[in-house]
């Protein structure tokens, strides 16, 4: 067990490493280097070795790599040429919009999918269950931005209930900040809530199926405490690496929600750094989602093992 | 049992690819023409689906979008599987050094999540068809490579494989001939679920700004072309976002039901 913790650590910390090195390589060595992007269609051969000196791009990409990455170690994100300022600051400040995002989407969504997926599992084959599966279906197979999309259509254009956008300013109001943090959150809880719907659910059917349960029965027990006290602890262990998994996916993968809602989160950063063709800012940014998303994933094996006697014992 | 749902995916795809083939026909206008008289014009006999900021028949580009969407899902399905189906054969089969070297690269690329990733290539790469296919195809590269893998594993462990081996074929004789008819379910149910993922990566890119640029008809930049006037003339926004999600909800449709069957 110890071992094999060891051995997880060790292999994440080896993958961060490599997808440091993927994030700065993509953006460094493939066609057309930092200074020529930057200066985009000003781009003349002067400018350009201008430019690399001032940057000291004329150095070789191992010794970049390495004051880069010894800089990000050492929490020191270097300076973002759009900002003008460190990037470590602007880093953590949008990384708390998208936490509070990710937050508010987890403490809305986990309850209504695991009790989808548990209602749904209760009433195998039922009418209800093929409800929730049709939706589950739905809600699954359409982007997140096309979700988002049609809500600002029905519940600011139509309805005129909540405001389109989620910019928010930084004096805003409580009651300002949380109306605009509805139609982001439904989307999101929307994206995140069919996986762990539909993983509930087959988790207790198959739970429902196994001898201990029928014991349970046998021995007089009510069907409130044999679903309660017997099969759902047992049916809703798995679905903590969805959750998990869930995270990640919120914390990286809310660029397109985001987008839509002009959230200032992670993910506008990102869209932010593209468009102004600010290099180490998309690294920055692009390397803390990757980071985020990879230790969820760990946090998700982590969880399971730690919860699961089965394995906790061996 | 019949299933009547798998089906309807089935018809909605055909009936998306043969409009990406034929649509250009039946637009009543041409994807560019600007009405400067009829700007922001909502549904009517005349524009059915309304017209945008610049006076642009909405429906005509919803119907010459579906060409760009579908060019770009299939090839790069189709060079994905391509990708991902050799790294799982050689892998699988041959094992050992490569297996390992293969398998950490994967690991590594899966550590991104697949629209970061596609992000990131997209960006340094430069917005061009070619290079929009590439990246897709490249992201979802590592997760098929996987599966084909574990296949491959099965696959291996049969006796006729074997047997195979030991009257002297070659080892690319084994691949192709006996390793590669094996792995057609599986490259269908993962060419679907590919084709799937690739549609939902070409819509995002394009609304993102990053895939096909204007004024080229695409679904994905459609929407976002119209978000500043979802409160003043919601259809800009509304047909292709339709589309998008039809065209989603109906390959899934089909992909369960494949992978169900298989």
């Amino acid at each position: 067990m110890t071992q094999f913790l060891l051995r997880r650590l060790i292999s994440v910390i080896i993958i961060l490493f490599f997808v440091s090195i993927v994030v700065f390589a993509v953006t460094e060595i493939l066609p057309g280097d930092t200074a020529t992007f930057m200066l985009g269609q000003r781009a003349t051969p002067d400018l350009v070795v201008a430019l690399q000196k001032q940057m000291g791009l004329d150095r070789p990409v191992t010794v970049r790599y390495i004051e880069w990455i010894t800089g990000v170690l050492r929490g020191d994100w270097g300076k973002s040429l759009y900002f003008k300022t460190d990037i470590g600051p602007i880093l953590q400040q949008r990384l708390q919009k998208t936490i509070l995002l990710t937050f508010l989407t987890m403490l809305v969504g986990t309850p209504l999918g695991m009790g989808l997926g548990i209602i749904a599992g209760l009433n195998q084959g039922q009418r209800l269950d093929q409800a929730i599966m049709i939706f589950t279906t739905l809600v699954i197979s359409i982007p997140s931005f096309v979700v988002a999309i049609f809500l600002v259509i029905i519940f600011a254009a139509w309805l005129q209930w909540l405001p389109a956008s989620s910019m928010i300013a930084s004096d805003a109001t409580v009651g300002q900040m949380s109306s605009r943090l509805v139609l982001p959150v439904i989307t999101l809880v929307a994206g995140m809530l069919a996986h762990l719907t539909r993983h509930t659910r087959s988790s207790l059917i198959a739970v429902l199926q196994d001898d201990y349960l029928r014991t349970a029965r046998s021995k007089g027990l009510t069907h409130r405490t044999v679903i309660l006290r017997h099969a759902l602890p047992n049916a809703l262990l798995p679905t903590i690496t969805v959750i998990a998994l869930n995270v990640g996916w919120l914390l990286s993968g809310a660029v397109l929600v985001e987008a839509v809602f002009a959230y200032p989160g992670l993910g506008q950063l990102m869209m932010q750094a593209i468009s102004s063709r600010d290099i180490p800012l998309l690294q920055a940014v692009a390397l803390v989602m990757a980071a985020a998303f990879t230790l969820s994933n760990l946090a998700a094996d982590l969880l399971y093992l730690w919860l699961n006697p089965m394995i906790r014992y061996e | 049992m019949r299933q009547p749902l798998p089906l309807l995916g089935l018809f909605i795809v055909m009936g998306y690819l043969l409009l990406a083939l034929v649509g250009q026909t039946l637009a009543p206008y041409s994807y560019t023409d600007q009405h400067f008289a009829d700007t922001l014009q909502p549904p009517s006999a005349q524009y059915w689906f309304g017209t945008d900021q610049f006076g642009r028949d909405v429906f005509s580009r919803v119907i010459v979008g579906s060409r760009t969407i579908m060019v770009v899902a299939t090839t790069s399905t189709l060079l994905g599987l391509f990708m991902g189906g050799l790294i799982g054969i050689f892998a699988g089969y041959i094992g050992g050094w490569w297996d390992e070297v293969l398998m950490r690269a994967t690991d590594v690329m899966l550590a991104f999540p697949a629209l970061l990733l596609a992000m990131l290539i997209i960006t340094t790469l430069g917005s061009d068809l070619i290079y929009l296919i590439f990246t897709i195809a490249i992201v979802f590269a590592p997760g098929n490579a996987r599966v084909i893998r574990s296949e491959v594993l099965n696959i291996k462990a049969m006796a006729y494989i074997e047997a195979a081996h030991a009257i002297g074929s070659p080892t690319r004789y084994i691949m192709i001939r006996h390793i590669l008819p094996n792995l057609s379910g599986v490259l269908v149910v993962e060419g679907s679920i590919y084709f799937g993922y690739a549609i939902f990566a070409a819509a995002g890119l394009g609304f993102l700004g990053l895939g096909v640029q204007p004024p080229s008809p695409d679904w994905g930049l459609q929407v976002n072309d119209g978000r500043n006037f979802l409160l003043t003339a919601p259809w800009i926004t509304l047909f292709p976002a339709l589309a998008i999600s039809s065209l989603t909800v109906a390959i899934n449709l089909l992909a369960d039901s494949l992978e169900i069957r298989n």
